[in-house]
């Protein structure tokens, strides 16, 4: 992980969290490691947490997040509803 | 081995000849027979090892509060355990209290003893606002309670009282954000607050002890705090809490961007930290520490995967408070 990488997936990240926001089942939006078939790789993406998964069949198109923003690459993660402990 | 246990023998010995001399030392909390550590590394040598509560320079020391380096033949090994307590449990009351264990406002369920800190010298204990306030319902000098409610705690077991809060910002970014607040901020005239709605950074709050012994700065399980320390991606990370104890894990996001439900309203927060090590209800208000007992945060949210904290620097910009560490306090 460069700090360079990291940056850039903040930046990237700022530019675009409101609108991945307001897509349905987002709780949060952050930077993290990507994971590819269920390992974490090194690569710094865009790490969106969701409620609960959906099948891309059953999501309006505007509440589909994309795999990758800009050149940064998005990782969806199922965390379920984020609450004061 | 023979050689061994012949040893373990002499030295047991000797630890029984000398060792209510030892405990009678200044710093003294145990004395047992063990491996001998050389410059870090676990020898083969069977000594008498002594605990200490934290080692000082010889200088430092009088004659009589020096661990001699062999006694009777044996060598000696002075290692720094800190205080020993009894194993408690964080859901009952605790004089003095340590953090990890249950508290809160008196009309709330319960939550954790995040850390102590102080300014200018006076003491406080820090949590969360929905912990020590009530979400932003309390009144300032309002009974905390030591265990929390949940836990079985009354004002019987009051521990001190509401100091100071940061309000947490229920609700969506753009409201109560008139025209001319905006040209107040763009012309510098007002400093944004620290706790916008949209844009909340800390659930923080601090109470005052009824007085200075009822809380001691040791954290359950992790021991005192020794400074602040900073994180990134992968940084492996801890914390004490009420309800699932000591728990670890690592950084797994940063700068997030979180929707925290509080009951049935939500709060946005920015630039908050995610962590893998576990949490649940009642672990709300822990410091989380990494491994060199730095603070990095103040746990506030979770899921069942993942659990938020306020970057600890946050929390004590807003608040104008410092962490008590090992160094700083009286032991």
């Amino acid at each position: 992980m460069s700090d360079q990488s990291m940056q850039h997936a903040l930046e990237v990240k700022r530019r675009h969290e409101q609108e991945l926001l307001r897509k349905a089942n987002v709780v949060a939006v952050g930077i993290g490691y990507c994971r590819r078939g269920g390992v974490q790789t090194r690569e710094v993406g865009i790490v969106v947490s969701v409620k609960t998964k959906v099948p891309l069949s059953d999501l309006k198109p505007r509440d589909v997040i994309p795999a990758q923003i800009e050149d940064v690459r998005v990782d969806v993660v199922e965390t379920g509803e984020i609450r004061a402990l | 081995m023979e050689t061994d246990r012949n040893a373990i023998a002499l030295a047991q010995q000797v630890k029984r000849q000398n060792e209510s001399r030892l405990m009678r030392m200044r710093n003294v909390v145990a004395v047992g027979v063990g491996f001998k550590t050389v410059g870090g590394v676990r020898t083969d040598e069977v000594c008498v090892v002594v605990s200490v509560v934290n080692k000082l320079p010889l200088v430092q020391l009088p004659e009589s509060a020096r661990v001699p380096g062999v006694l009777g033949g044996v060598q000696t090994d002075v290692v720094e355990t800190g205080l020993i307590f009894a194993l408690q449990d964080p859901t009952e009351k605790m004089r003095p209290a340590r953090p990890g264990v249950s508290l809160g406002h008196y009309q709330i369920t319960a939550g954790t003893f995040g850390c102590l800190v102080q300014r200018n010298g006076q003491v406080f204990i820090l949590s969360n606002n929905h912990i020590l306030a009530n979400s932003n319902k309390a009144q300032l000098g309002d009974a905390i309670v030591q265990p929390g409610p949940h836990d079985g705690g009354t004002i019987a077991d009051q521990i001190g009282t509401l100091e100071q809060f940061i309000p947490v910002s229920l609700g969506l970014p753009g409201c109560g954000c008139s025209p001319f607040a905006l040209l107040m901020r763009r012309l510098g005239i007002a400093k944004p607050a620290i706790n916008e709605p949209g844009n909340n950074t800390v659930d923080c709050a601090i109470a005052r002890p009824l007085s200075a012994d009822l809380v001691h700065p040791d954290i359950l399980n992790i021991g005192i705090p020794t400074g602040l320390g900073t994180v990134t991606l992968g940084t492996p990370v801890q914390k004490s809490g009420r309800t699932t104890g000591l728990t670890t894990g690592e950084i797994t996001q940063l700068d997030v961007t979180v929707s925290v439900l509080y009951g049935v309203q939500v709060a946005v927060f920015t630039n908050q930290l995610m962590t893998n090590a576990g949490s649940q209800g009642g672990d709300s208000g822990s410091a989380v520490l990494d491994m060199d007992r730095q603070v990095v945060g103040l746990l506030f949210a979770g899921s069942t995967t993942s659990t938020i904290m306020n970057p600890i620097q946050f929390v004590l910009d807003a608040l104008q408070v410092q962490v008590l560490t090992a160094s700083g306090s009286e032991l």
